[in-house]
């Protein structure tokens, strides 16, 4: 086909399929009855979840103390989830938006199931701003509405610009994805065998026709928003990065944290990304799809940025070293040597040096390996956060304030119900969504028709 | 999708290439009204077809920009105008702050106009949309030419075969 | 529908119980409530937990302020004075002073009460009080507390000696019961007392004991110091405790004593020392300490020497001899029984012994002898009460009168002390009369000897063979238990009353509300006993308490003194000011008495002990000897020097620590002599190497729901020998347990770590640059133009120098803030509350390390990292330079206290005011909130004082005037080491304070900009001296 595609070798994707063979195999799981593991899946991840309600219970009930911040540890384990998963979030986007930009075909397959991924991340992170604050059910004052009590919010607050950003980015993530999903749910409503799931499909094409006078404007808007989303991305972690970085606390108040966190969301995006691909391609026997090409492509992904992290650390430190900030030189001291030290070293064990490992390619299209890499960056990069958020906080200016900080089951099991939540309603998607772009990969096929004589 | 009426001859192709062909014979043949459906984005295909540049990118620009500068006033007036406070003290106005949220508006506004014109421009939702063929939105592609011709005199059907449809059909009402 | 018609009239019904004329409801219609209020006060009374719920606390708490505020049997009935103004009735919001007389303690310190709506809600020191000037001690902030004591017994009891549960007794039966106790008593009847001064108490004990044909009092307090008035007249003749003048003594020999935490009169120490260590013409005290554990006050010497308890007397002596034969004093050395009697105490001898460096006796002799008559020895304390307390008495009064001390610093004649009257001795002989059965009737008050006694001293036995035992305490107390009748009496506050903490100073009590409980205050008590049992003269008058008490103040004050006014005015007077005053304090000097020489026959060679450990018992500042164990904001209160609360431990040094192979929190076994219990391990800088401290007034077994069973009673270890009790110097073995105990620390690091937070130099580097110690500081600029504060900027200025860490202001502000109590979990998890803290830093060796204190509060930064990040403006600068903390706005992200520098904001983690067991409830100060769970909080520089001063002056259309309010912490601060004020009147005290050259700001190179200031901690020693 076209001369993008050439360049692409191995083609991404099996030149023996055709379009027929792309619906079909996309649109089974959306009319099979579900699968005993799926369901299985489904109870396991729904009984997290209801942990994770159980605990939310207690917390408004009985209070914050319940979980295990102290003064000065003020926050800890809930903005950690908060940073991680608004981190997740970042590869969805980046895949659908940024690899739009670049042209880079490949995200066709992947770029469904990330959004999806993006949307249930940002979901799972925005609850915990809301539930780690004193009186959650006065969080909504954070937004600056009219109000009988004549009062505005302060715009100063990164908090504020939180609330902005990530209500922003989770409303133009979900038009974006939508925008992706509606010629697919007109091919679902057009293969569908029953009256109501015709009827549904029906209502959320919104009556797509596939008209090539619809299609002129579609694809243009699907450009402009992934020329919106991609500054929106990079803005985002940055903004969260804000929390810390306008403090002035010695290990937050430091200029390099936006870029160093945007980097950090991609490479945990992406790992997050192969975890969730690799059991989702085998279980609704999409390998054809998600080939290997498009894991390796991820793999080499988390390779660079692995590395872009690893240098903002060493950066970090160095700077600690050379501003001769003595507040500054201690909390990096404190943070590779204090109590914490254990989960700064297996964060930079995991984040750092593991990732290396893809410079083979044997590893790279290795699934197991790959697999297990990519779980434990999910793992480093929680620490990251943690690390940043507690080292800085439990050792700051004061000596006489010093203290520990250890998370109680309360945090830990705030944490479960958060994936919980998320794999709940991935697993939803992946059930009633088609998990990949039928439109888009069908743009890919090497031979459409699947016709013998067909195709370049 | 262009309003038009029927009957409607329509042609069926099984690769983007052989409509792409006869949509620019049809063109060049001085076809009026024509359409044509396909399952995914064919490139070039508009170009065949001669159809006009989007407008939506206008909309996005104009709320996008509407939306920045609404921000900005917003914080102004609060926290200069309507609400000054020393906070930590800054000055009311320290703008250097507001810059994360004027972005955000921005894009918040001009994403959402985005949408909506998208919707606007294609006139969707439909709720009892024109489906001439369920396999259009599958693996098949199609021409779509009004019988009512004031130019071409030629016969469209032929026309169509000639042009490699693997099928060709006529819709009346 | 029959009965909806009345004789045809219409009936209106409001439920169908009362359609229906249910019979409940007919039964409720008669009741006058019907939600009874009184049900719940009875099962309060009952002294079991009444569970109740955050409503109905609010119910009752407001209902207590509407009837406090209708003023409804909860006044006096007879005619109290308040303070300055006399209002015919209360105004609501407005509160009205009362005078008294602190009663947390012996001291007698002048209290003015304030009364909100006809509840006391807060202590204050009465200025016009010479002995404590307007301050008060932490423990006087806390008593406020005990008289809202849920605990306190509300009724009186007859007990049964434990036999059986004490059961309800109303007061007729009681009083005639023992009444015919009394009547028919062969044996003696003894009053046994906590130490009580005051003309009207003493006359009425007096009388009462003469009534009886067998009658005495017993006076002993577990701290008592008899062997000071001992040495006393071994020296001098009389036995007098003298007044220790620390205002007048510009070098302090402290020889285990800690006048700071652990004496008589704690206020009045803590003013005369702080006073001497302001620095004025560029000179401040000299103090010199030896003492086998760090003490509050040996935290504050300039010099500060770890000896063994044992050796005190060697080292007093040692100094002795070097100023006998050294430095002159001819009548000294020429007298050959003092010279042999020191012979054998050289200083070269001893040092090594006692293991001191090199010449330091001599130093501390010459630093003695420079301020020789401005100087002070002083040795009382329970760290010196050891075999030989007398012949260190003596030693002292030997040192001070070479000195020419006597009559000086240490007055014997103008207004000795009478704070402290207690003997260990008699105590003793009295079990020993008890154990013979002479002891029929024993009547306890103010005294709990069955806690604070030994074992081996067997006052349980002894009690078994007395007829019949009276307990006057406020509650069912250890030994209360062990009594037939529990006759609870008053709370200070309750309670009319007089006190003579010294000669001549007369000082009053009046209740400031009406009693609490079915109880009656411990004179009237006596007067009706006597009444009842017809006792002679006293029985015969039935004359009430207050009416005997006036009577006194006429014909002992009165008409001694010849006072001109008629008694009524003279009267009012005295309550309204609270005390009268017949020293004359302008000329305070008596001549030196002649010491003795044949005293010294009484001091015996000190002899080392058995084992290599010698065990302290020391009063811990918070604590004292444990009568106020039930008070929660004196158990939260970290003790000064280890900053442990809810806890005592046994300390040691950390390298005794390690060759034992203890670690923080390990619980040991110390046995000395028969007794043995297990307690946690303190390894804490500036403990002896051979020493082992403990603090006595833990481990109470019957205070009450809170203090019960908290620590471990330290009184155990204690031992009895022929003249009176042991406290230090006790031989002692320790065993490892595998157990581990967690004390409870609000600061576990202890070390500046260089950074810009304390700045402190030598006198000698002062002197050269009196901004020495400043090292680092650059002058910041701001990015933005700065706001303007027009009319007030208020501001503080704290003086590291004065700052002795008593931790009175925690407790003020506790107290004026409604600051609310955690418990132990909670601050091991680190969620104390306080607004205010003292915070603790070691310089120097872990051995005998330095010690600063410095409060930390809310600076009210001018440029709050706080209030950025607040999304929702809950924290803000008002106009006047105020950080303002706004509840209710508050949704608690807490990001303000994570960027605030000095973690100085507390977070309401729990709903902690919901279970405030009633009438605690009425302690709170209604002027300012009651947080709910899940906002921040913080200091505020009391901003309802400052709000109501304004609105004085507003009416009076000025400003406010420089000290015309203050904040709680600088009110009470017995070292008058905070000011307070506003930064922009540059005359005001505490702007001239900021300019000094002392003044600095706590990490000023982040340009926080705070409205603190701190004054450099100036350290008398010279730049040799300072390692």
């Amino acid at each position: 086909m076209s001369a993008l595609d050439e360049k692409l070798a191995p083609p991404l994707i099996n030149p023996q399929i055709s379009m027929g063979d792309v619906t079909a195999d996309i649109s089974r799981p959306t009319e099979r009855k579900p699968s005993k593991l799926w369901l299985a899946m489904l109870a396991f991840s729904g009984g997290a979840l209801l942990l994770g309600v159980y605990v939310v219970y207690n917390l408004l009930r009985t209070g914050l103390g319940i979980a295990g911040w102290n003064h000065p540890v003020m926050w800890g384990v809930f903005i950690t989830n908060f940073v991680f998963w608004i981190g997740i979030g970042h590869a969805g986007t980046l895949i659908s938006a940024i690899l739009f930009l670049l042209r880079q075909r490949w995200r066709t397959s992947i770029n469904r199931s990330a959004e999806a991924m993006t949307i249930f991340a940002v979901i799972c992170a925005g609850l915990f701003p809301v539930l780690h604050v004193g009186r959650a059910w006065l969080a909504y004052w954070l937004i600056p509405y009219p109000n009988q009590r004549l009062l505005w919010v302060n715009f100063r607050s990164p908090l504020v610009w939180d609330v902005f950003a990530v209500s922003t980015y989770f409303t133009i993530s979900l038009l974006f994805w939508f925008q992706g999903l509606i010629p697919d749910f007109a091919t679902l409503r057009d293969q569908a065998k029953t009256k109501l799931r015709k009827k549904i499909y029906g209502i959320l094409s919104l009556g797509w026709t596939g008209s090539v006078r619809d299609w002129n404007h579609y694809e243009k808007t699907y450009l402009l928003f992934a020329g919106l989303a991609t500054p929106l991305v990079l803005s985002v972690h940055s903004i969260v990065s804000f929390d810390f970085a306008v403090s002035l606390l010695p290990g937050w108040h430091s200029t390099i944290f936006p870029p160093y966190f945007v980097a950090g969301a991609i490479f945990s995006g992406f790992a997050m990304v192969v975890t969730l691909t690799i059991p989702l391609r085998k279980f609704f026997k999409l390998e054809e799809y998600i080939t290997v090409n498009h894991l390796e492509l991820m793999n080499k992904i988390i390779l660079v940025t692995s590395m872009m992290v690893g240098y903002a650390y060493l950066v970090e430190f160095f700077i600690a070293w050379y501003s001769e900030n003595p507040f500054e030189r201690f909390t990096y001291w404190n943070r590779a040597t204090g109590p914490y030290a254990p989960l700064f070293w297996m964060m930079f064990l995991c984040n750092v040096v593991i990732p290396h490992l893809f410079w083979f390619k044997k590893f790279r299209r290795n699934i197991p390996v790959m697999f297990l890499v990519a779980i434990l960056v999910n793992l480093g990069m929680w620490l990251e956060r943690f690390v940043i958020i507690v080292t800085s906080l439990h050792r700051d200016f004061l000596p006489s304030a010093w203290a520990q900080y250890t998370p109680t089951k309360f945090d830990y099991g705030i944490t479960l119900g958060s994936f919980g939540l998320f794999f709940t309603l991935f697993l939803l998607f992946a059930r009633f969504f088609p998990t990949i772009s039928l439109a888009e990969v069908k743009s890919v096929l090497v031979n459409p028709s699947g016709k013998k004589k067909g195709g370049a | 999708m262009a309003k038009f009426t029927p009957p409607l001859w329509v042609g069926f192709f099984e690769d983007p290439q052989s409509l792409l062909e006869s949509a620019r014979q049809a063109r060049d043949k001085g076809f009026a009204g024509l359409d044509a459906f396909t399952p995914y984005p064919v490139h070039g295909l508009e170009k065949a077809l001669g159809l006009k540049h989007s407008w939506v990118p206008y909309s996005t620009l104009i709320f996008g920009l509407g939306g920045a500068s609404l921000g900005y006033l917003f914080m102004y007036w609060v926290s200069v105008v309507d609400w000054p406070l020393n906070v930590g003290g800054k000055p009311f106005n320290s703008w250097p702050a507001f810059v994360p949220i004027i972005f955000e508006c921005g894009v918040l506004l001009g994403g959402l106009a985005t949408f909506v014109s998208l919707l606007v421009a294609t006139n969707l939702p439909r709720w009892k949309p024109f489906v001439i063929d369920p396999q259009l939105t599958n693996n098949r592609f199609a021409l779509v030419i009004p019988e009512k011709q004031e130019t071409v005199r030629e016969d469209i059907e032929r026309f169509l075969r000639g042009a490699g449809a693997i099928e060709v059909k006529k819709i009346v009402a | 529908m029959e009965n909806n018609q009345d004789n045809g009239r219409k009936i209106y019904w409001s439920s169908l119980a009362e359609y229906r004329q249910d019979p409940s409801f007919l039964q409720k219609q008669q009741e006058e409530f019907y939600s009874k209020p009184q049900a719940f006060f009875e099962a309060a009374g009952q002294g079991n937990d009444f569970e109740l719920t955050r409503r109905d606390l609010l119910k009752i708490g407001g209902a207590a302020l509407v009837f406090a505020a209708a003023s409804c049997a909860r006044r006096p009935v007879e005619k109290i004075v308040p303070y300055l103004d006399a209002p015919e009735q209360i105004v609501p919001g407005k509160p009205t002073w009362y005078a008294s007389t602190c009663g947390a303690c012996a001291a007698g310190c002048g209290t003015l009460v304030k009364d909100r709506e006809g509840r006391p809600i807060k202590l204050e020191g009465n200025p016009s009080h010479p002995l404590n000037k307007g301050k008060l001690c932490a423990r006087g902030q806390a008593a406020i507390l005990d008289l809202y004591d849920p605990d306190r017994a509300k009724t009186p009891f007859k007990v049964f000696r434990s036999q059986t549960e004490p059961q309800k007794i109303d007061w007729q039966v009681a009083d005639s019961e023992i009444a015919y106790a009394l009547g028919t008593a062969k044996g003696e009847v003894v009053l046994l007392t906590g130490t009580l001064h005051g003309l009207a108490r003493q006359r009425l004990i007096r009388e009462f004991i003469q009534t009886l044909p067998k009658g005495r009092q017993v006076v002993y307090d577990p701290l008592s110091e008899p062997e000071v008035a001992q040495a006393q007249k071994i020296c001098y003749g009389d036995p007098v405790l003298p007044r220790y003048r620390f205002d007048k003594a510009e070098t302090l020999l402290l020889l285990g004593g800690d006048p700071l935490g652990g004496s008589h009169s704690v206020t009045e120490f803590g003013l005369g020392f702080g006073f001497q260590r302001k620095i004025k013409d560029k000179s401040m005290s000299k103090v010199i300490s030896f003492e086998p554990a760090l003490s509050l006050t040996g935290s504050n010497a300039d010099q500060h020497y770890l000896v063994r308890p044992e050796d005190l007397l060697k080292v007093a002596l040692g100094i002795a001899l070097q100023l006998v034969a050294k430095e002159g004093r001819s009548e000294f050395r020429g007298d050959t029984q003092i010279t042999n009697a020191l012979r054998r105490y050289e200083p070269e001898k001893i040092e090594p012994e006692t293991g001191l460096p090199e010449g330091t006796l001599r130093m501390v002799a010459a630093e003695l002898w420079r301020n020789k008559g401005k100087s002070l020895v002083y040795s009382c304390g329970l760290a010196s009460h050891t075999e030989l307390a007398l012949d260190l008495q003596i030693a002292t009064n030997l040192l001070n009168s070479i000195l020419d001390n006597d009559g000086q610093t240490v007055d014997y004649s103008q207004s000795p002390s009478q704070q402290s009257q207690g003997s260990d001795s008699e105590m003793l002989s009295l079990i020993k009369d008890m154990k013979a059965g002479k002891v029929e009737v024993l009547m306890i008050h103010g005294t709990n000897p069955d806690y604070t006694l030994p074992d081996s001293a067997e006052f349980k036995e002894a009690l078994k063979n007395v007829k019949t035992v009276v307990s006057f305490n406020d509650r069912l107390d250890e030994t209360g238990g062990l009594c037939d009748y529990l006759l609870p009496s008053l709370h200070f506050l309750e309670s009319w009353g007089d006190a003579e903490p010294q000669k001549g100073l007369y000082s009053l009590l009046q209740p400031a509300i009406g009693k609490l409980h079915d109880n009656r205050g411990f004179e009237e008590s006596l007067l009706s006993l006597a009444g009842k049992a017809r006792l002679g003269k006293l029985g015969s008058r039935q004359i009430s308490w207050y009416d005997y008490l006036k009577e006194t103040w006429l014909n002992e004050i009165y008409q001694k003194h010849r006072i001109l006014v008629n008694f009524e005015e003279f009267w009012n007077s005295a309550l309204r000011e609270g005390v009268f005053d017949t020293v004359d304090r302008t000329n305070d000097v008596s001549p030196p008495r002649k010491f003795k020489p044949e005293a010294l026959k009484w001091i015996s060679e000190p002899k080392k002990i058995a084992t290599e450990f010698s065990l302290v018992l020391y009063t811990p500042a918070m604590q004292y000897d444990g009568r106020a164990n039930n008070n929660s904001w004196l158990l939260e209160t970290p003790d000064p020097v280890s900053k442990i609360a809810w806890d005592n431990f046994v300390s040691m040094a950390p390298k005794s620590a390690e060759r034992l192979g203890l670690a923080e929190g390990q619980v040991v076994n110390l046995k000395s002599g028969e007794t043995s219990s297990e307690i946690p391990v303190h390894i804490q800088p500036g403990v002896h190497p051979q020493v082992l401290a403990v603090a006595v007034g833990w481990g109470r077994e019957k205070a009450g729901r809170v203090g019960n069973k908290i620590g471990v009673n330290a009184y155990k270890w204690a031992r009895t020998n022929d003249n009176g009790l042991l406290f230090s110097g006790l031989p002692v073995q320790i065993e490892k347990t595998s157990k581990i105990s967690k004390l409870a620390s609000v600061q576990e690091h202890h070390n500046i770590l260089r950074r810009p937070i304390i700045y402190e130099a030598t006198l000698e580097e002062y002197r050269e640059n009196p901004s020495a110690g400043r090292v680092g500081e650059e002058k910041l600029t701001s990015m933005w133009p700065e706001h303007k504060y027009e009319t007030y900027k208020w501001g503080m200025a704290i003086d590291l120098n004065s700052c002795i860490g008593c931790n009175a202001c925690m407790l003020a502000c506790q107290a004026e803030n409604n600051v609310p109590i955690v418990g132990k979990d909670q601050v091991l998890t680190g969620r104390e509350m306080s607004w205010i803290r003292i915070d603790r830093y070691y310089s120097g060796s872990p051995d005998n390390p330095e010690v600063v204190y410095q409060p930390m509060l809310c600076q009210h930064c001018e440029n709050a990292p706080c209030e950025t990040v607040c999304p929702v403006v809950a924290t803000l600068h008002n106009e006047e330079g105020l950080n303002l903390q706004i509840y209710n706005r508050c949704v608690g992200t807490r990001y303000c206290s994570n960027n605030c520098p000095y973690k100085v904001r507390r977070f309401n983690w729990f709903e902690h005011n919901q279970d405030l067991a009633t009438p605690l409830d009425l302690v709170l100060n209604p002027d300012v909130t009651v947080r709910e769970k899940g906002v921040m909080e913080k200091c505020t520089f009391c901003t309802q004082r400052i709000r109501s001063a304004k609105e004085e002056a507003k009416s009076q259309g000025r400003k406010v005037r420089e000290g015309e309010f203050q904040t709680a912490c600088q009110q009470t601060c017995p070292a008058e080491a905070i000011l307070f004020g506003d930064l922009n009147d540059p005359e005001s005290r505490v702007s001239r304070m900021a300019r000094n050259e002392r003044g600095y700001h706590v990490l000023e190179i982040l340009n926080t900009r705070p409205s603190i200031s701190y004054l450099t901690k100036i350290r008398n020693q010279k730049k040799a001296e300072k390692a």
